[in-house]
């Protein structure tokens, strides 16, 4: 009793200490999808995720503080553009977050404690 | 989205969706071709194409602008131009090669088929409604002499102008996943 509830306890530990920054749904689609491109604009992260343009911006201004992605603010034609990208910085700590959840999937899977 | 993966195939997806920008300029060589063959333009009659050039442009253009902002600007990681510089001069060399050799083929038809059958074949045949101009530009040679004599000439034109609105469908066929793929993830 006492190794199985050690375990679950570690992995708790574990998930708790996944980067949150990262894990919260909304930025990880926009993280994994600015990772398939180079960059990419407003609009189409707001279609893709759906969310409310206030609500993308505040998930993209984390982002970009963490210096996980890059902002550009810009013009086309006379309408204003704002581009969006990933940084290297960003890339490492998607891939890190990735093997993770990866490893923690592991030692779910492998655990005493699982029925 | 409905998945993360579904957020990274989309992304990947999404230039090649943009189909809908190309629709004008398929549309007037479709045009052009069939215009050729009925007889209202002479071969090689340069002032009415010129003239269809300025409301391509234009409709280019306004299509550009409504997709970019409906549907946002994405840029690829690999636009894929390379490939494509590398299959214009494999098909000057290969049409080159034929005609000093004396070997009669029309590389024209098939070049374009291979375009189509690249873009209906990656990404696991996602847009596979491709490979039907694909099909129609590999039959070419079969079809139409080559050189082409004057007697046939209104056949090639009649099978450039299906081989156009064949590009010109498979193109408005993508702006259709395009749309599709946004209000699935709206309504999920």
């Amino acid at each position: 009793m006492t190794s199985r509830h050690n375990a679950g306890a570690r992995v708790f530990e574990d998930v708790a200490a996944t980067d949150r920054l990262i894990h919260e749904p909304a930025r990880l689609v926009v993280l994994t999808a600015l990772a398939s491109c180079e960059s990419a604009d407003f609009v189409f992260l707001q279609r893709l995720t759906a969310l409310q343009a206030g609500n993308l911006s505040q998930h993209l201004a984390k982002l970009e503080q963490a210096g996980l992605i890059t902002v550009t603010k810009g013009f086309s034609g006379k309408y204003p553009q704002t581009t969006v990208a990933i940084t290297d910085d960003g890339k490492k700590a998607l891939d890190n977050h990735w093997k993770k959840l990866d490893e923690l999937r592991k030692i779910a899977k492998g655990s005493s404690w699982r029925r | 989205v409905r998945t993360l993966a579904d957020a990274e195939l989309f992304t990947r997806r999404y230039t090649g969706l943009r189909g809908l920008e190309m629709v004008p300029v398929y549309a007037s060589l479709a045009f052009a071709s069939f215009a050729e063959c009925i007889g209202w333009w002479r071969e090689g009659d340069v002032g009415p194409r010129s003239l269809l050039l300025i409301p391509v442009v234009g409709a280019c253009w306004l299509i550009r602008r409504y997709l970019d902002r409906t549907f946002g600007v994405v840029k690829p990681l690999s636009a894929g131009w390379g490939w494509c510089g590398i299959g214009v001069v494999v098909f000057y060399v290969l049409q080159i090669s034929a005609n000093r050799t004396g070997v009669h083929i029309d590389f024209t038809g098939p070049a374009l088929g291979v375009l189509a059958a690249t873009l209906g074949l990656r990404d696991h045949a996602f847009r596979r409604h491709w490979l039907i101009p694909a099909i129609i530009g590999f039959l070419m040679p079969f079809v139409v002499p080559y050189p082409t004599p004057p007697s046939a000439r209104s056949a090639y034109t009649l099978w450039f102008g299906v081989l156009w609105s064949a590009f010109t469908v498979a193109s408005l066929w993508d702006h259709l996943l395009l749309v599709q793929s946004f209000s699935d993830d709206v309504s999920s």
